[in-house]
C-alpha cells in the first residue's frame, strides 16, 4: 500500500511541477485550447439539447425513443472504450519505459499492475469524458434535472469506465502470457484481430438491415422493440443507461433512487469483480507476459531486395525532389513497420467495409422509408457524405495529427538538414492530403454507387469531399504544428492528448457546419423550392461567398498559424 | 570557422548562457568543458540552430545561422548526446535518409557507408532495424552519418558515452584526421582525459559564463598550478569560484 501511495504521490508531484513550470507562451496556448474546447463543448451541448428537446416534445413516442437512443449511445461508448483499452493497456502496462524502471525496484508486481490499470483508465477515459460532457449536460437540461443529477452521474461513470479497462487488461494479460515471443508485433496483431472481431460482433448487434426491415413493415412498435438492442441486460452500458434514466425520468415519473442504487451496485460489483480477476491473474501472468514482450525473438532484418514492396515504392518515389523523397520514404517505412499503426488502420478499413455493407440494406429499403421520411434520398446522401468525412476526421486525428510531434525527438537529424523547416510541414500535409483524397473519394464514390445516389448529388458530395479533405488535412497538420507534444513517442497517446482532442472536436464541428451549409440548398432543391425562391434570388451570392470564405478560412488559418509556430519552435 | 558573438540565452528569466564569445578557426579541435547544467548543451543547441539566442549571433563560415539557416546547416554535422533515431529504419536506410536530406550524391553515400560502417564495426547490423541497436551502436551510426556529407564543422555532444575502448580509439583517430584535413570540431565533454588528449584549445563554462579559454598549458600558467586537467578543472568550477578568478584568466577572443 505504501508503494501505491508513493507512486501516486510521485505522479501527482510530476503533474503539479509540469503545470507550475509551464512557460508563459505554453500557458497561453493551453489556456487558448481550453477556451476553444469550452466553446466547442458548448456548441455540441446546444446541438444535443435541441435534439433532446425535440424528442421530449413528441407526445407519445418522444421520451421512450430518446431512452432507447441513449442506450445505443452508451453501447457505442462502451464498445469504443473496450476497443481503446485493448490498445492502451499494452502500451501502458507492458511497453512503457516507466514499467522497465519499476520492475527493477523492490515493488510487487500487483502494485505495478494496479498503477498501470489506473493509468489505462485515465488515458482511455479522459477523452471520453470530454466527448460525453455535452451529451450529459444536454440530457440533464432537457429533462430539467436538479443539481444532484451531475454528481450521481459521475458516481455511475467511475465503475462504467473501470469495467472496459479491467476487461482490456485481462485480455491483454492472457494474450501476452501465452503467445510465442515475437515482441509487440504479434501481440498487436492478435489484439487488433480481437478488436476486429469485436467490431464485427457489434456491427451484427447493431443490425441495421433489421432496422430497415422493420421500417418496411411500417410498424413503429417493432422499430422501438428493435432499438431495444442498446438495452440488452447483459451489457454494462444498459445498466449505465438505466441508472441514468432512473434519476432523470423526464415526463415518465419521479426519480427512483432505489433503482439508481441498484444499477450503481450492478456496475460497481462488476467492476470490482473484474479487478479481482485481474488480481488473481497478476501473480502468475503479468511478469511472465512482460518478460515475453521484452524478448525480441527476431533480428528485425530488413529486406534489400528490389522487389520487396517498400523498396519498390521507394523506387517509384524517385520522381520527387531528393529531400521530399527521403521524407516520404522514411514516413512510409516507419509506418508500415510499426504494427501498432497499420493494424489500427486495417481495423478502420474493416469498419468502413461494414459501413458500405450496411448501406446496401439502406438502399434496398429506401423506397419504403421514403414513406416515413420525406426527401430520404437527399438525406441519405448527406448522411453518407457526413459519415465519409467523419471517418476521414478519425483518420486525420489518429494518424496525421501526431506526425509532427513524432519528429520532435529526432529533430536533430531532420531539423538540422539543409532545408526550410516549413518543408517538413508541407511534406506531411501533402502526404496526408493525397492519402485523404484517395481514401475519402474512393469511399464516397463506392458508397454513392451502392446507394445509387442521383448524379447531381454525386457531384456535389464529391466536390464537398475534396474540399473537406483539404480542410481536415489543414486542421490536423496545422494543429499538429501549433500544439505539438515532443515528450511522448506513442502516437495513440499524442492523439488522445489535449491537442488531438481539440483537433477531433474542431474537425467534427467543421463537418457539421459544412453539412448544414450544403444541406440547406439540397433540401430546398429536393422540395423543388430552391430556384426562383426568395432565398435564392436575394441571398444566393452572399450564401455561396460566405461558404467559400468559411472553407478557405478552415483550409488556410490553421496552416498559417501552425507554420508560424513551427518556424519559431525551439527544441 | 565558428564565431559566437556575445551570445546570451535566457529562459523565462533564467540565464542559461551569459554573453558568450568564441572564435574557433578552421582545423581546430575545440573542447568545451563544464559541470552539469553549466550551459554546454544550450550553447550547442544555439550553434546548431535548435535554439535562438536571446542576444548575439552565431556564424558558421561567416553565415549567420538565424539569417540563413539552410546554408549554415549545410556546413554542420551534429552528433547529439542522446541519439534518438528512427527505430523502424535500418542503419543503412538511416544513412541513406540523412544523405538524401543533405543531397549527398549516391557514390558518396556508398563510400561513406563502406568506410564508416566497416570502421565502426556496424556492417553486420547494417540491415537490422535501429530498434535492435545498443546505445553504442546508435552512437556509431550517428558518427557515420555526421561524417558522410563532409561538414566543415562537427558539433559533438558527449561523444564517448556508450562507446567501447576500441571505438573510442577509432573515433579519436577519425577526429584527428578530420581536423588535419581542415575540418573544425566543437566537442562538449565531461571526460577530461579526452579533452586533455585531443583538444587544441579548450573553453570552460560554469554557471552560464565562460571561465577560461586557451590551451591546457595556458590554464596551468594562469592558475599558477601544476597537476592534471582534472585538478585544474575542479578548482576552476568549484562553487566559490566567481568573477575574481575569471579576471586573471582570458575569456575573451583577441582576434576579430
Amino acid at each position: 500500500m505504501r508503494h501505491n501511495s508513493l507512486i501516486l504521490w510521485t505522479k501527482w508531484r510530476s503533474a503539479r511541477n509540469a503545470i507550475r513550470n509551464m512557460e508563459g507562451v505554453m500557458k497561453f496556448h493551453v489556456s487558448a485550447a481550453f477556451i476553444v474546447l469550452s466553446v466547442i463543448v458548448g456548441a455540441f451541448t446546444f446541438v444535443f439539447w435541441r435534439v433532446f428537446a425535440f424528442l421530449m416534445d413528441q407526445a407519445v413516442f418522444g421520451p421512450p425513443l430518446m431512452d432507447r437512443l441513449v442506450g445505443i449511445v452508451f453501447l457505442a461508448f462502451f464498445s469504443m472504450l473496450v476497443f481503446s483499452n485493448l490498445i492502451i493497456t499494452l502500451s501502458t502496462t507492458y511497453i512503457s519505459r516507466e514499467v522497465d524502471f519499476l520492475m527493477v525496484q523492490p515493488i510487487g508486481f500487483s502494485t505495478i499492475f494496479r498503477q498501470k490499470l489506473l493509468e489505462s483508465i485515465v488515458y482511455s477515459s479522459w477523452a471520453f469524458a470530454l466527448l460525453s460532457l455535452p451529451f450529459f449536460l444536454a440530457f440533464g437540461i432537457s429533462r430539467q434535472v436538479g443539481w444532484h443529477f451531475y454528481p450521481l452521474v459521475i458516481l455511475l461513470l467511475i465503475p462504467f469506465l473501470t469495467i472496459p479497462a479491467a476487461l482490456g487488461s485481462i485480455v491483454t494479460m492472457l494474450v501476452t502470457a501465452f503467445l510465442p515471443a515475437r515482441r509487440t508485433r504479434t501481440l498487436v496483431v492478435v489484439l487488433a484481430v480481437m478488436s476486429a472481431i469485436l467490431a464485427y460482433v457489434l456491427a451484427r448487434l447493431m443490425n441495421f438491415r433489421a432496422l430497415f426491415q422493420q421500417a418496411e413493415d411500417g410498424n413503429f412498435t417493432q422499430i422501438m422493440s428493435f432499438l431495444e438492442f442498446g438495452s440488452s441486460p447483459l451489457v454494462p452500458s444498459s445498466w449505465m443507461m438505466k441508472g441514468l434514466l432512473s434519476i432523470a425520468p423526464g415526463t415518465l415519473g419521479s426519480p427512483d433512487f432505489a433503482s439508481y442504487l441498484y444499477w450503481l451496485g450492478m456496475l460497481s460489483a462488476t467492476a470490482l469483480f473484474l479487478i479481482q480477476v485481474n488480481e488473481w491473474l497478476v501473480p502468475s501472468l503479468y511478469y511472465r507476459g512482460w518478460c515475453l514482450t521484452k524478448d525480441s525473438g527476431n533480428s528485425g532484418e530488413t529486406s534489400r531486395s528490389r522487389f520487396a514492396p517498400l523498396n519498390f515504392v521507394d523506387r517509384l518515389l524517385r520522381v520527387l525532389p531528393v529531400q521530399l523523397r527521403a521524407l516520404f520514404s522514411k514516413d512510409m517505412k516507419t509506418f508500415w513497420r510499426d504494427p501498432a499503426q497499420w493494424t489500427q488502420l486495417v481495423i478502420l478499413m474493416g469498419l468502413m467495409a461494414i459501413y458500405i455493407a450496411n448501406l446496401r440494406s439502406a438502399r434496398r429499403y429506401s423506397s419504403t422509408v421514403e414513406f416515413l421520411v420525406t426527401d430520404w434520398k437527399a438525406m441519405l446522401s448527406l448522411f453518407n457524405l457526413g459519415a465519409t468525412c467523419f471517418i476521414l476526421s478519425i483518420l486525420t486525428t489518429r494518424f496525421v495529427y501526431p506526425m509532427l510531434s513524432l519528429e520532435g525527438r529526432q529533430f536533430w537529424s531532420v531539423g538540422l538538414a539543409p532545408m526550410k523547416r516549413a518543408t517538413i510541414v508541407w511534406q506531411k500535409y501533402s502526404l496526408c492530403l493525397v492519402t485523404a483524397l484517395l481514401l475519402a473519394v474512393g469511399l464516397l464514390t463506392l458508397s454513392n454507387q451502392v446507394l445509387r445516389v442521383e448524379p447531381y448529388l454525386r457531384w456535389i458530395s464529391l466536390a464537398c469531399t475534396v474540399v473537406m479533405a483539404f480542410a481536415l488535412s489543414s486542421l490536423s497538420i496545422g494543429f499538429g504544428a501549433l500544439l505539438p507534444n515532443f515528450r511522448e513517442d506513442n502516437p495513440a497517446r499524442i492523439a488522445n492528448g489535449i491537442g488531438g482532442t481539440a483537433n477531433a472536436l474542431l474537425s467534427m464541428a467543421y463537418i457539421g457546419v459544412t453539412l448544414a451549409l450544403v444541406g440547406m440548398p439540397i433540401y430546398l432543391h429536393s422540395k423543388g423550392e430552391l430556384f426562383g425562391s426568395h432565398f435564392w434570388n436575394n441571398w444566393a451570392v452572399v450564401y455561396i461567398a460566405g461558404g467559400v470564405l468559411f472553407q478557405l478560412g478552415v483550409i488556410f488559418v490553421p496552416m498559417v498559424l501552425g507554420l508560424r509556430k513551427w518556424n519559431r519552435l525551439e527544441f | 570557422m565558428l564565431r559566437i558573438d556575445n551570445v546570451t540565452k535566457k529562459f523565462d528569466g533564467f540565464t542559461a548562457v551569459d554573453n558568450l564569445e568564441l572564435l574557433i578557426p578552421r582545423g581546430q579541435l575545440f573542447c568545451f568543458l563544464g559541470p552539469n547544467g553549466a550551459g554546454k548543451t544550450t550553447t550547442i543547441k544555439m550553434i546548431t540552430g535548435m535554439l535562438r539566442p536571446t542576444e548575439g549571433c552565431v556564424q558558421i563560415d561567416g553565415i549567420d545561422n538565424q539569417q540563413n539557416p539552410v546554408e549554415a546547416k549545410r556546413r554542420i554535422g551534429f552528433i547529439p548526446d542522446t541519439p534518438y533515431l528512427y527505430e523502424k529504419l535500418s542503419g543503412r536506410e538511416f544513412l541513406h535518409f540523412v544523405g538524401d536530406l543533405f543531397k549527398v550524391p549516391e557514390p558518396q553515400k556508398e563510400e561513406a557507408f563502406a568506410k564508416y560502417f566497416s570502421t565502426f564495426g556496424l556492417m553486420d547490423a547494417a540491415d537490422q532495424l535501429i530498434e535492435n541497436y545498443s546505445h553504442g551502436m546508435r552512437q556509431k551510426l550517428c558518427f557515420s552519418v555526421a561524417f558522410m556529407h563532409r561538414p566543415q564543422l562537427l558539433v559533438i555532444d558527449e561523444p564517448m558515452v556508450g562507446l567501447d575502448p576500441r571505438s573510442m580509439r577509432t573515433l579519436k583517430n577519425l577526429l584527428r584526421e578530420y581536423c588535419r584535413d581542415g575540418g573544425t570540431v566543437f566537442l562538449s565533454t565531461h571526460l577530461l582525459p579526452i579533452a586533455e588528449e585531443l583538444a587544441d584549445r579548450l573553453g570552460i563554462i560554469t554557471k552560464s559564463k565562460l571561465r577560461f579559454l586557451g590551451t591546457t598549458a595556458e590554464l596551468r600558467t594562469n592558475l599558477a598550478r601544476e597537476g592534471s586537467l582534472e585538478d585544474l578543472f575542479l578548482e576552476l568550477t568549484e562553487d566559490g569560484c566567481t568573477d575574481p578568478v575569471a579576471d586573471v584568466i582570458p575569456t575573451r577572443e583577441v582576434t576579430a
